[in-house]
């Protein structure tokens, strides 16, 4: 059953890539003859790219996060496979986390190309955990997935609302955490924030990697790559299991 | 052969498969008539396990319905559900895949009989040729077990004959085959047994040949008042107009005939009657709807 997804994915990736490297052309077009210059001691931290570039993630999780409530208006093809249905879901799921981390690394090489376009290729500098962010950046892209996943699968449609919505959601969840807002709100709001994947990049030093305050996610950075991609995992199951046990 | 045995489906408050018992043998078409909401495509969800049912039993072939019964059934729903982004053969492309009992060269032969283009999406397909690809899809793995919801519509005359012709086939090649339709001249046509639905239930079922015996009218025209019919007339449904009687005889056409003659009809006829006939009084709730 894959197999429709791949085709889908290609699709996405395709047009995903065109997009984003049309845009990277169009940036590079209009810096065209002029080289870039940092100050001497300043550098392009990989790791800012790394964290900046999971957008990307972000807009192709949005995408096929729809997968599988796409699939309620082929039910009678897609759920009579001799395939169990749990299988069909992973199968899904596999090729949508495979999408996710071709369309982050898709936004990686696209800004290190606009960079090498610019002339600023060698200001940029990997501390020792950089290449760790990676997996930070990658773990919230298909936190998001995941979650949104969750929230449509027993839905009989309208998938496109609800991967829509989910941006507007973390969105607002992020950014009114620093509102003054009574203690109890404030205390839900945090916890909400460990649900919002955008939340898991800020608050990271770039050069430590450590928390840096003032954020709601009050972990480092190995422990909150390791909860994003647990909660993912669990989001992901239980996109599974509502999927494969409702009704069409 | 598909066993149905005691299938109830509730929907909230709404009871839209109540007890329905019913057998469809190997190498029989069973043809599902009902009015529509009566129960026919919730009998399916429930079959294919879309729809959990309530209560009862499904068995394909002595087994419950799991993830492999798929390798031997196909399904043809009401409204045929394609990828409309996906091509013709891309559809065919996931069948292979899928099924191991996929046969390219029997589903290159389906789309020449349905002049189907493998090149053109689904979505660009007219809707009687998204039914065709469906058709296709369901009978290109050659299934011992085919479920077909109103399979021929939107097809032209000619391919609606087509359709019939190979599901007569596939049945003949020992398929069990449960096919819902309002088009009565198809159902007449390929199947040999039938079950009417009405409000859930099943209301009428049986072999069709044995349907039409049991379902003759004796018209009978006496020349002054209508005799006392006797035990017919507590019997067995009998309607008068004047000096005109029409008894429906239950399988006794013959003898209900012969007593006619004897209680001096001058004029008695035994009429048989179509599935047509049979269908709109099984379904007949006295204009309550």
């Amino acid at each position: 059953m894959y197999y429709v997804e791949l085709l889908r994915a290609r699709r996405v990736l395709m047009w995903y890539t065109i997009i984003v490297f049309g845009i990277i052309a169009i940036v590079a077009l209009s810096t065209m003859g002029q080289h870039g210059s940092l100050g001497a001691a300043d550098t392009i931290p990989l790791s800012d790219i790394f964290l900046g570039c999971a957008f990307g993630g972000y807009v192709v999780a949005t995408i096929v996060s729809t997968s599988l409530v796409s699939e309620s208006a082929t039910v009678p093809i897609t759920w009579t496979r001799p395939v169990s249905r749990e299988r069909i879901a992973w199968s899904f799921i596999a090729v949508d986390v495979a999408t996710i981390l071709a369309g982050y690394l898709v936004m990686i090489a696209a800004v290190l190309l606009c960079i090498a376009v610019i002339g600023l290729s060698g200001y940029l500098r990997a501390g020792a955990a950089t290449w760790e962010l990676l997996l930070l950046g990658f773990g919230s892209a298909v936190l998001w997935y995941a979650l949104t996943l969750a929230a449509s699968s027993r839905l009989g449609g309208h998938g496109v609302r609800v991967a829509t919505l989910s941006w507007l959601v973390f969105l607002v969840i992020g950014s009114v955490w620093g509102a003054p807002v009574p203690a109890p709100i404030h205390a839900l709001l945090t916890a909400l924030n460990y649900l919002n994947p955008i939340a898991y990049l800020g608050g990271i030093s770039g050069a430590t990697h450590t928390h840096t305050g003032g954020h709601p996610i009050v972990l480092s950075q190995t422990p909150r790559t390791l909860l994003a991609w647990a909660l993912a995992a669990v989001a992901a199951f239980v996109a599974v299991r509502l999927w494969s046990t409702k009704e069409a | 052969m598909i066993a149905i045995s005691g299938l109830t489906k509730r929907y909230r408050d709404v009871l839209a498969v109540d007890d329905l018992s019913l057998d469809v043998p190997s190498g029989s078409v069973c043809g599902l008539l009902g009015r529509n909401g009566a129960g026919k495509t919730t009998t399916f969800k429930c079959l294919l396990g879309f729809a959990q049912a309530e209560s009862g039993s499904i068995r394909f072939d002595g087994a419950p319905l799991t993830p492999q019964t798929f390798a031997k059934l196909g399904y043809v729903p009401e409204r045929p559900a394609l990828y409309t982004w996906l091509r013709v053969s891309d559809h065919l492309e996931l069948v292979r895949r899928t099924q191991p009992a996929y046969d390219a060269a029997y589903a290159k032969e389906l789309l020449a009989t349905f002049r189907l283009d493998g090149r053109k999406k689904a979505g660009r397909l007219s809707k009687g040729q998204q039914t065709a690809l469906a058709l296709i899809v369901a009978l290109s793995t050659h299934p011992s077990i085919l479920l077909l919801d109103e399979p021929a519509s939107g097809l032209d005359p000619v391919m609606q004959r087509v359709v019939l012709d190979l599901l007569i086939e596939a049945a003949s090649n020992g398929a069990a085959i449960l096919l819902s339709s309002h088009q009565i001249g198809q159902i007449d046509r390929a199947a040999d047994r039938v079950a009417i639905m009405r409000d859930g239930k099943v209301v009428v079922s049986g072999e069709l040949d044995a349907l039409r015996e049991s379902s003759r009218v004796v018209e009978a025209t006496f020349a002054g008042a209508v005799p006392d019919l006797g035990e017919m007339a507590s019997t067995m449904k009998v309607e008068q107009i004047g000096t005109n009687v029409r008894i429906h005889a239950n399988g006794r056409a013959d003898s209900v005939a012969a007593r006619c003659g004897a209680l001096g009809a001058v004029g008695v006829r035994v009429l048989d009657r179509s599935l047509e006939d049979i269908f709109l009084e099984a379904v007949d709730d006295g204009g309550n709807r």
